[in-house]
């Protein structure tokens, strides 16, 4: 029974990947006008219709008190796995008043494993963090689409570059999702290049440039 | 393969694993997560130090956030465990305030996670300040101060969040950042004597405080159960999990010879007191972190240690703002 679901899904992403063509490259940059923040997702929104592929081998490690990944992308109906790979336990968990969602894996002792199912909706941006050490703290990010490239910032670096391979013509949206800010989207046809102001709480934090080439 | 996974096996169980701990440093101002990614305006945080030092903020208007918070004691009261506005005592001990802006957690239990709502606990805990938020704002918006400053620098005047805001805009400046060990740390050999010098490689090393207050700060931000007797629930109370049991947070050490007495239940009075605290490795068993362990520290150690935790003083002086 399983396998004929499976093999169903299957079929149904290579029929829509099939009347799409994959041809375009997304590059851009952001250039924060201040001090940088955490950590953001560029990625290209989903349109009606479309089914992304199953996002598999999202992963996290704890070593030296902190997550390996500021941000990890996992998809709806997919898993992360965490490992604990410090000398010390940990507790992962998330009471993410913003996105809704809660989890709690319970006590990770040194070389320990965990897996979480992803049940919550996409574009969500849910942070979890430790229970022993909050100062630990990171995201799962449930990608629209298979198109996503985490930005890692620091503080003292300004700008950052992006690029988007194979995007399908049908995907015309590119979006930036950063905690707290509001989500920055630009639409964006071959051989157009744009640029949106990036805000939170209404005040402007950045400037994000998008070019699609074929 | 097999060999030297018995090697390294063999390797941990006679040198024990020591726990990750970041290096100890002056902190930097670059380095806080202001809310708004920006450094508060001078007037944001004066406007916070007036409503931090006004007695208005309690129910009976005796008591204001100063009270307990007492720049004088360390920002602590010098009791064992805090009392509330109506004379009640509290469960545990008034914590210091110092190098707050660089923290992700506040309370023993760390139930608040900003400095904002850390602020507006205790004004309005019926055992603290004792003064609903609902009837702070008419008595705020009642002084002509309060009216200007708060539509100047917020806009949508006074609420209860902008009173956290403000509130928390003065605390993020009571930064302890230039101590004598700052000052060791930038090359003057000279600004720690002897005994602080040995103190700070005791610290780092023999008695591994840095286990649990590392960093810029000396806290791990972490919630550790010490070994302390009681029945407070501590971290478990907030967090669940029954591994949390008797877990406090770990408290910064800037400033520290000025905010005695220690621990949660302010139980030592001294920092001698609490050295010899952890040299016996804490007084019970149950549910204790594994990084306490009797350290066997000698006399002259114990000394060390408590002339190194000296070191990181530098004395804010805070003038009291009128009262409007």
């Amino acid at each position: 029974m399983k396998k004929i679901k499976m093999g169903c899904f299957i079929g149904l992403v290579v029929t829509l990947f099939s009347t799409l063509s994959y041809a375009d490259t997304i590059t851009g940059e952001l250039t924060f006008m201040k001090k940088a923040s955490f950590a953001g997702v560029v990625y290209m929104e989903a349109i009606e219709g479309y089914e992304a592929p199953l996002i598999v081998g999202a992963s996290v490690d704890q070593l030296d008190k902190k997550f390996t990944k500021k941000i990890v992308v996992g998809g709806k109906g997919g898993a992360v796995s965490f490992r604990n790979s410090d000398a010390i336990d940990h507790n992962i968990y998330s009471n993410d008043s913003l996105s809704g969602v809660k989890f709690d894996v319970g006590l990770m002792v040194p070389a320990g494993k965990k897996v979480i199912d992803v049940t919550w909706e996409e574009k969500l941006l849910v942070r979890y963090g430790c229970k022993i050490h909050p100062k630990m703290k990171s995201y799962i990010f449930t990608s629209p689409t298979s198109f996503y490239q985490v930005l890692e910032f620091e503080k003292k670096v300004k700008s950052y570059t992006f690029v988007l391979e194979n995007v399908p013509d049908e995907l015309t949206e590119v979006s930036l999702m950063i905690p707290k800010y509001d989500v920055a989207t630009l639409k964006l046809a071959e051989g157009e290049s744009k640029e949106i102001i990036v805000l939170r709480k209404g005040k402007k934090k950045a400037i994000l440039t998008v070019s699609r080439v074929k | 393969m097999a060999r030297l996974s018995l090697v390294l096996i063999a390797m941990v169980m006679l040198f024990g694993v020591k726990a990750y701990a970041e290096d100890l440093a002056t902190p930097s101002l670059d380095d806080i997560d202001y809310p708004e990614e920006e450094a508060p305006s001078a007037k944001e945080v004066e406007l916070g130090k007036v409503l931090f030092f006004d007695p208005r903020l309690s129910l009976n208007m005796k008591q204001s956030c100063g009270t307990c918070h007492n720049p004088d004691l360390g920002f602590g009261d010098g009791l064992a465990t805090g009392l509330g506005t109506m004379g009640g005592g509290l469960g545990r001990n008034t914590p210091h305030i110092y190098n707050l802006a660089w923290n992700v957690t506040f309370f023993w239990d760390g139930r608040a996670g900003t400095l904002e709502e850390q602020a507006l606990g205790p004004i309005q805990a019926a055992g603290e300040m004792n003064l609903p938020l609902e009837k702070l704002i008419p008595r705020l918006q009642a002084v002509k101060y309060y009216q200007d400053t708060f539509k100047a620098v917020y806009g949508d005047g006074i609420n209860k969040a902008n009173v956290g805001k403000a509130i928390a805009s003065f605390e993020r400046t009571l930064n302890a950042m230039n101590t004598p060990f700052d000052q060791y740390l930038a090359g003057d050999k000279m600004a720690m004597g002897p005994e602080a010098v040995r103190g700070l490689a005791l610290f780092e090393g023999k008695a591994n405080c840095v286990a649990c207050h590392d960093g810029a700060n000396f806290t791990d931000n972490s919630f550790h159960n010490i070994g302390l007797k009681g029945d407070d629930k501590g971290r478990e109370g907030v967090a669940g999990g029954k591994d949390m049991r008797g877990a406090f947070k770990t408290p910064g050490l800037r400033n520290v010879i000025f905010t005695a007495p220690y621990m949660h239940d302010g139980s030592e009075g001294s920092l001698e007191s609490v050295v010899q605290f952890y040299n016996r490795g804490g007084d019970q068993d149950t549910n204790k972190s594994s990084q306490i362990k009797k350290l066997n520290l000698t006399e002259q150690e114990v000394s060390d240690l408590v002339a190194f935790l000296g070191a990181l003083t530098d004395p804010l002086e805070i003038k009291r703002p009128k009262i409007p």
